[in-house]
């Protein structure tokens, strides 16, 4: 079989898969708009009509849920676009140069994860303004050095391999060397940890809307359902249960997918990366 | 060990020093003049004029944060625009409860986590080693805040057994206080405890199988004698280190937990300060969040120095 079909085989493909197209079918799958308010259905438990009931406004929880994949889905592409491009740049840099450049973004990066990661993206969420694009780019940064190490440290090990010094005996220059040898062999980590990351990068997005600095009502989020809700689920459980099944799916499905393509792509990283995520 | 010690403290002096900066990095973040944006469009040009002074925006930017950098030193993070209060006494007032339930959410996580882990290492493969994984991989994808609201749901509102919310100060009475914690201190742990039963699981089975766990068992050691003389204490540092990682995730837990079990802390007061834009309290409570992961990785550190004899030589 060949490593596509058996990356796509794997049951966390299939689930994140299946987020993908929800996300992309919204429109079409959801059984009614995910903002038009019904007062006469607000928290009305499950039924025929409303297969997951209604909010606190008389709207479709199911149909805000499908809607609310496409924002989960497209904070943590941004967010993990950000992370995955700085992040790779950083360790690129500073896994060659090994000069005042690398200690001093290192310490930078060493300085970002000391400071809670939550809290820094809270702040940071907060200093930019609520909406899902500041959210993505406060997720984004926070995750910046799990990135950096990762690559700084395979580029460390790369730059002892013969065909890297190969390279360079045959007069390749840095640049070169850095962009035609050493990031197509760090590419697989970055991807594994990409795909595991992007899970919980989900699970954040979550938060922040939770709390209140990311995605604003009434925009659809999982986790903006989740606090509208909260007041409410003595009488009506399901604003809470629904919203938080659709992000412990979303979890689950990025991080199966992550360990399955682990094992494929770099069986070796699997404790570099579960350090990493951890 | 003591040079050993005094090298890694002289190492978080310049973390530390980046961090501050970081912090202070967070007010030019906001769109437009910061003072603007800290006191809101209602404030008087006398208190903006004030508010500038004391922030030096007038200044370079570099001037600007060492004075706020030896303002800091001397225990001065401004003074909360919401509420008037200096932000250094309103963290002091909420961080009891903060590290109360840090402590109990720690103790939980260890105790549970250990358990877990030591179960699943004991017959590695076994359905209780599944058992373990399962659980645990829920555990890290599980959300915190979906976690407390379906612990409130359950315990709480269904069952009546606990309290849903609030926080009783000890003084109050013992047993009414940690009824209030248990949900809250269970909801914090779930997350830390899953990742230390799995480093605990791996770093037994590893050390487990060392040749000199074998020679112990042939002369004849009890299997207690064995685990605890040579497997605990040789499994020991990885757990340790990943316990000191999880101090900054404890401190993103509590931030959440506090919110669902309206709890008074620092974690509370951090997303109150952000949904006021209260950015000087933002500051403050970050920076205090950040020298308390540094703290703590250092006990992790000394604590190395301690359990392995090997690393004083690095």
């Amino acid at each position: 079989m060949s490593l596509g079909r058996r990356v796509v085989a794997s049951p966390g493909a299939l689930l994140v898969l299946g987020l993908v197209a929800v996300a992309i079918f919204a429109p079409a799958l959801a059984p009614h708009s995910p903002v038009t308010q019904r007062l006469e259905a607000a928290l009305a438990p499950p039924s025929r009509t409303h297969l997951l009931g209604g909010d606190e406004f008389g709207r479709d929880v199911l149909s805000r849920l499908i809607h609310g994949a496409r924002v989960s889905l497209g904070v943590a592409g941004l967010a993990i676009a950000i992370s995955l491009v700085a992040g790779t740049g950083v360790g690129l840099v500073t896994g060659v140069r090994r000069d005042w450049l690398d200690a001093a973004l290192m310490r930078l990066m060493d300085a970002l994860l000391t400071v809670p990661s939550l809290v820094l993206a809270l702040a940071v969420a907060a200093a930019l303004g609520p909406g899902p694009g500041n959210a993505g780019i406060a997720i984004g940064l926070v995750y910046i050095p799990h990135f950096a190490r990762l690559v700084r440290a395979q580029v460390l090990s790369l730059a002892e391999r013969e065909f890297v010094g190969a390279a360079r005996a045959l007069g390749a220059g840095e640049t070169r060397i850095l962009i035609r040898h050493l990031l197509p062999n760090v590419l697989p980590t970055v991807v594994v940890l990409a795909t595991v990351n992007a899970g919980f990068v989900i699970m954040w997005e979550a938060s922040l809307s939770f709390l209140g600095v990311g995605v604003q009502p009434p925009t659809p989020s999982w986790g903006a359902m989740l606090r509208t809700g909260y007041p409410y689920i003595e009488h009506a459980p399901w604003l809470a249960i629904a919203p938080g099944c659709a992000i412990l799916v979303a979890v689950l499905g990025f991080m199966v997918l992550g360990d399955r393509l682990q094992r494929l792509l770099d069986p070796r990283l699997v404790r570099t990366l579960s350090r990493g995520v951890a | 060990m003591g040079a050993s010690i005094v090298g890694r403290i002289a190492l978080t002096v310049p973390t530390l020093l980046l961090v501050s900066g970081l912090v202070f990095s967070l007010l030019l973040l906001l769109p437009g003049d910061p003072v603007l944006v800290i006191l809101g469009p209602e404030a008087s040009p006398e208190e903006r004029q004030a508010l500038a002074r004391e922030l030096g925006t007038d200044q370079p930017v570099p001037v600007q944060y060492l004075a706020w950098l030896t303002r800091a030193l001397q225990g001065d993070l401004g003074r909360s625009p919401r509420t008037q209060q200096p932000v250094v006494r309103a963290i002091g007032e909420r961080l009891p409860p903060t590290l109360e339930l840090a402590g109990l959410g720690m103790a939980l996580a260890i105790a549970g986590g250990g358990i877990l882990g030591l179960a699943a290492a004991w017959r590695p493969g076994s359905w209780l080693d599944r058992l373990s994984l399962a659980v645990c991989t829920l555990g890290v994808a599980v959300p915190t805040f979906w976690l407390g609201i379906l612990l409130v749901l359950g315990l709480s509102l269904h069952l009546g057994l606990l309290p849903p919310s609030g926080y009783v100060p000890p003084r109050e009475g013992l047993v009414a206080n940690l009824r209030a914690m248990v949900l809250p201190a269970t909801t914090v742990a779930a997350t830390m405890g899953a990742v230390i039963a799995r480093t605990v699981r791996a770093s037994v089975v590893e050390v487990g199988g060392e040749m000199y766990i074998v020679t112990a068992r042939a002369k004849g050691l009890p299997e207690v004698a064995v685990f605890l003389r040579h497997v605990l204490r040789n499994a020991l540092v990885p757990i340790l280190a990943i316990i000191g990682l999880q101090v900054g995730r404890l401190m993103g837990g509590m931030v959440i937990t506090e919110t669902i079990f309206a709890i008074p802390g620092i974690g509370r007061l951090a997303v109150d300060s952000v949904l006021a834009r209260d950015f000087l309290t933002v500051q403050g409570v970050v920076l205090v969040m950040a020298v308390w992961v540094l703290l703590a990785n250092l006990i992790v550190d000394v604590l190395h120095l301690v359990a392995d004899p090997r690393i004083r030589r690095l």
